[in-house]
């Protein structure tokens, strides 16, 4: 009986290391250690399918795939922030870009880092 | 007497409390938000255009890490039936560009003149060390020349009103005339 209650105190504690481990994969997207997505208020059926990081020649690109799963076009704005190693934010602030989607529609974004100094990325969008 | 000040004195008061209440409020806004105030070209289209292009830019073959070449930048043309300011439009890709540190910028042909007179005058001054004055014959000239235009479709019924902006950009090889780089953005403003 006890060494069963053992057995079943360490295939817990396997099973929570499993989980943490899994967790900090799942948060790492394809590069961007972060690569965070923020909703600016209320979007209702807006979805971000995907995030996927890029560098190319040490310049870190960004693809954002976002779903419109209203039935009605939606007009949001978007932008990026980049950091840097420390997760000091880069340069000034984006500017907000105007993005069109129609109804069910799946888009893909695209964001360039502004240098060779970003390594991470947050995405965020609004009405 | 008394009756015609106050009446005098109640109209004032009105017309105060009138001109009071159809003032405007002034408030200060984001500048990088989206600025739908009218349907002309707006700070927003000029933002995404220096943003796109610049990013373009920065993942094409021309810019190699440590390379910065040495570009010179001419005025985008425009070609639309509106008035733009693009020289607002060069400007801000210049500084989007020179903030990013992968290339360099040589004086472009309006700056010119007041290289030159700078030269000239610490040259021909007496004021200056003459061991720290800029030299003659120094300049380095551009092995890219960045240039651009920017078009538009204009369409309009009694109702709707639809302008399609498009920015097109280029960067010249000097010595050897070729195109290096070129890109495009697309806007499109609806007006109903």
């Amino acid at each position: 009986m006890r060494s069963w209650f053992k057995q079943l105190r360490y295939l817990s504690a396997l099973g929570f290391l499993l989980f943490l481990v899994s967790c900090s994969f799942m948060s790492k997207k394809n590069g961007c250690p972060n690569g965070d997505v923020v909703f600016v208020g209320d979007l209702g059926d807006i979805e971000i399918v995907k995030v996927s990081c890029i560098p190319k020649d040490g310049i870190l690109r960004v693809l954002v795939e976002i779903k419109n799963d209203d039935d009605k076009e939606r007009s949001l704005a978007y932008r990026f922030d980049w950091f840097d190693e420390e997760g000091v934010v880069l340069g000034r602030e984006e500017a907000w870009k105007p993005v069109y989607l129609y109804p069910k529609e799946v888009k893909t974004i695209r964001g360039t880092a502004p240098n060779w100094l970003a390594t991470d990325t947050k995405f965020l969008i609004k009405e | 007497m008394f009756q015609r000040a106050y009446v005098l004195r109640v109209a004032l008061l009105i017309v105060f409390s009138m001109v009071l209440g159809c003032s405007k409020s002034v408030r200060y806004g984001d500048p990088k938000g989206i600025e739908t105030v009218s349907i002309e070209f707006g700070s927003t289209d000029l933002q995404k255009v220096a943003e796109e292009m610049t990013r373009s830019l920065l993942v094409s073959q021309l810019v190699v890490e440590g390379n910065r070449p040495l570009i010179t930048v001419q005025d985008v043309k425009n070609l639309t039936s509106e008035y733009i300011d693009t020289r607002a439009i060069t400007d801000s890709i210049r500084t989007e560009l020179a903030r990013s540190g992968v290339v360099r910028f040589v004086v472009d042909e309006e700056a010119m003149a007041q290289q030159v007179s700078e030269l000239d005058r610490q040259q021909e001054g007496e004021y200056y060390d003459q061991e720290m004055i800029a030299e003659k014959g120094k300049m380095l000239g551009a092995a890219y020349r960045l240039e651009g235009s920017i078009r538009s479709i204009v369409k309009q019924n009694s109702d709707v009103k639809d302008v399609h902006y498009k920015v097109n950009l280029q960067v010249w090889e000097i010595r050897t005339g070729i195109l290096e780089w070129s890109d495009e953005t697309d806007i499109r403003k609806i007006r109903d």
